[in-house]
């Protein structure tokens, strides 16, 4: 029976579907090579635009694009099993993992030839492309993050809804003005939540002026005065809510920002810190709120808004063990391409990673506050996930002291705790390296 | 065909040619070569990996007791291990007492039994991650339909609860929170998110039922006559018969469900992940974050082994005290 089954697959199952270009012509002879994204939608849709105008600019290559969920660990785990794609697009966190686990191919190649160096990119981003000062991966679409406000609520709480927080005493005074009750004391409206959308908890420190993570030693800053600092006034948004109250509030919400139930987009949430591709979405879902909110950037305990962003972008990136390298080098000098990343980032509603843009650029780009993030992309100081090799685990563990903070733990003692654990990890982990260094099982 | 040729000497011992041997191990052997390739050697490459440094990406490392060592000082890993000691500590009991109750009512000669076996069957045929996605909108503290019907009844609850209060001279503190009284919220709060995966764990016991029900229509009639005549009642025959000529297939759900328990996974990772602030972070969870999350195969592997003993030391002692309890008859 599992013959004749096999058999009856074989001749009337799904055959293997064969390359097609854009055009619809046979790709003939031409090297395939695979390229593993994880973007899908408006997003997703775009950088298939720019794979179909590299398949058609030349006859040797031919990327054939295959979107992937959870693609960090698909790849370390493809890598591992000595099969992994041509070109894989990585978020920025996992670079130092990856560096440690020798999982990518170093782009050298781009760098000697002058396709992409330090002056190609602003600052922050060549940062995170070359953490240790040599390249690894190239810049797709960035993201800085800042502060939207729904100028109709701002408004109707009497506040002037031109005129953003500057402080974040101003911040704590506007949120509890635009926080509303109904009749039966149920929270109806909040002004500012800082885990909506809960993407970087780990990450509040960086706005009170702490450095999260030392370049030098490799080791994480997790219990100084200013993250201290940090997570008490985070604390405070549950101490005085009620995190029941918070949780009953958001239940019927999505944190998604592209769900049309996010609480900022549905008017629940009257401000929000988070990245320019919102503005894509607002557009979308919400059409009435596209021409009422602003973006400004996020106060700072230490100085002025401004002072400090919090930045990231997507990155791709060839990992050790591709078939094709000198093919994928090339995609990627196309992709890495001006016009390219310019129409990949007007699709995303996102600014250019380039230390030059053009003006049309600017001037055709549906983001009605590009300026203002192009400004915030070439500050000194943006901070940006750590290339620990450790990372994913910090970044878990701290998510998680967040939210045990959040639910009332003690945020000295809970950070106090933190910095012993991830000290140990850290000195385990740098011991582990060195211990293969000294023993040559890197590779 | 060969013929069999089984001669047993004086001694009764038998003897079998070798090419009966070959034969025999030549239809064995698929199911030999496969358990020595998919659980032999996996099984034997994971106790080596958990006494080394290992991402899959690197050769292992050998570090010793490293891994075992960590363990011993990671809360993490406490909290993991209490929440799954928590869980299987209620709902194993919990489960095997509800699965006994619902097969004693299915066992009842009623009209339409058929479909309450269906009905009571059904949630087991539902895939566990669609399981856990409905019961996280039951749970949603705000338009949920657990607190929907809970909020009326702790309404009225709070407000006798008020009245009596008042009347005893309670202060309005304490009269206020009475009024407030109000459903938790579930998933949301890390005091009751743990009360709430155990409550989902009611809810997927058909098969544990099935095998109760088969249990019970083993047990003869002639029994719970006899039991009738010496004068028991309902409850001396659950007690004194029901029980007992049960207590085998008890004892095998019992290594089941301790087995299960500690190797929870799936309704956790899908309604809460863990959260919040670990209060349904389970072993197994851990355990998966640790391997393919934080590629740290190496202290995944470790788990996997403290794991195993865990389940042999809590089968040993089920099957040591089922000397006491179990009756085969």
């Amino acid at each position: 029976m599992l013959v004749l089954g096999g058999a009856a697959l074989l001749v009337f199952g799904d055959k293997p579907k064969a390359y097609e270009l854009p055009n619809g012509q046979p790709i003939g002879q031409r090297t395939v090579i695979s390229f593993w994204e994880n973007w899908t939608g408006v997003e997703g849709q775009a950088m298939r635009d720019v794979v179909d105008k590299f398949n058609m600019s030349q006859n040797r290559i031919y990327v054939n694009t295959v979107e992937v969920s959870t693609i960090d660990i698909k790849t370390l785990i493809a890598v591992a099993g000595g099969d992994p794609p041509d070109i894989v697009t990585l978020w920025s966190g996992d670079m130092g993992q990856f560096i440690a686990y020798n999982a990518l191919t170093p782009l050298d190649s781009l760098e000697d030839h002058g396709i992409v160096t330090s002056h190609t990119y602003v600052p922050y981003i060549w940062r995170l492309c070359a953490p240790y000062g040599r390249l690894y991966a190239v810049a797709a679409t960035p993201e800085i993050n800042m502060l939207y406000w729904n100028k109709l609520l701002f408004a109707a709480a009497g506040l002037d809804p031109d005129k953003p927080p500057r402080t974040f005493d101003e911040l704590n005074e506007m949120s509890h003005r635009l926080t509303l009750y109904d009749s039966s004391g149920h929270l109806k409206q909040i002004g500012f939540l800082p885990i909506v959308p809960g993407w970087w908890n780990s990450m509040w420190g960086v706005y009170f002026g702490n450095h999260l993570y030392n370049y030098q030693t490799g080791y994480f800053n997790v219990d100084t005065p200013e993250q201290i600092a940090a997570y008490s006034w985070f604390a405070s948004f549950s101490k005085q809510l009620g995190f029941t109250a918070v949780d009953s509030f958001l239940s019927g919400s999505e944190q998604q920002f592209d769900s049309p139930l996010n609480p900022f987009m549905s008017g629940k949430v009257a401000m929000e810190l988070i990245g320019p591709y919102f503005s894509n979405f607002i557009k979308r879902n919400n059409p009435g709120l596209a021409g009422h909110y602003g973006i400004a950037p996020f106060p700072t305990s230490f100085g002025k808004p401004g002072d400090v962003y919090h930045g990231d972008c997507d990155l791709w990136g060839i990992p050790r063990g591709a078939k094709h390298v000198p093919e994928a080098m090339e995609a990627l000098q196309f992709f890495s391409e001006q016009d390219n990343i310019e129409y990949l980032c007007d699709k995303h509603c996102k600014p250019s990673p380039l230390m030059v843009v053009s003006r049309s650029f600017i001037a055709n780009n549906p983001n009605p506050y590009i300026e203002e993030f192009e400004q915030a992309m070439h500050s000194q100081n943006v901070e940006v996930l750590p290339p620990s090799p450790i990372w994913a685990r910090v970044n878990d563990e701290l998510a998680n002291a967040a939210q045990r903070i959040w639910y009332g733990a003690p945020v000295e003692e809970t950070l106090q705790q933190e910095q012993v654990l991830i000290n140990q990890w850290t000195s385990d982990a740098l011991r582990l390296q060195k211990l293969r260094a000294r023993q040559g099982t890197n590779e | 065909m060969s013929k069999a040729v089984n001669i047993a000497d004086g001694q009764g011992r038998l003897y079998i040619s070798w090419k009966d041997q070959l034969t025999g191990m030549a239809f064995a052997a698929p199911y030999l070569v496969g358990i020595c390739i998919f659980l032999l050697f996996p099984l034997a490459m994971s106790l080596y990996y958990s006494f080394c440094d290992y991402s899959m990406l690197q050769p292992p490392l050998w570090i010793g007791l490293d891994n075992y060592r960590h363990l011993l000082t990671d809360d993490t890993f406490h909290i993991a291990l209490i929440n799954t000691l928590i869980y299987a500590a209620i709902s194993v009991p919990c489960t095997l007492a509800w699965s006994i109750f619902l097969a004693i009512l299915l066992n009842r000669q009623i009209r339409s039994q058929g479909i309450y076996r269906t009905i009571i069957f059904l949630p087991t045929l539902v895939p566990l991650v669609a399981t856990g996605i409905i019961w996280n909108w039951l749970f949603n503290s705000d338009s949920g339909l657990i607190n929907y019907f809970l909020r009326p009844v702790l309404g009225l609850v709070g407000g006798i609860a008020a009245h009596v209060a008042a009347w005893l001279g309670a202060g309005p503190a304490t009269l206020q929170a009475l009024h407030d009284i109000s459903p938790p919220a579930w998933l949301g709060d890390p005091n009751w998110a743990m009360t709430a995966i155990i409550f989902v764990s009611f809810w997927g016991v058909g098969q544990t039922v099935v095998i109760f029900l088969a249990g019970l229509q083993d047990i003869p009639a002639e029994l719970y006559e006899a039991a009738q005549i010496d004068g028991a009642g309902s409850w001396g025959r659950l007690r004194h018969v029901t029980l007992p000529m049960l207590s085998p297939v008890i004892f095998f759900n019992l290594i089941m469900g301790i087995i299960g328990s500690w190797q929870f996974f799936d309704i956790p990772y899908v309604m809460t992940a863990g959260g919040p602030g670990r209060a349904t972070l389970v072993y197994s969870l851990y355990l998966f974050n640790a391997a393919f999350n934080e590629l740290r195969m190496g202290a995944a592997s470790a788990m996997a082994w403290i794991l195993f003993l865990i389940i042999l030391a809590l089968t040993a002692l089920a099957f040591w005290s089922a000397k006491k309890w179990v009756h085969y008859s």
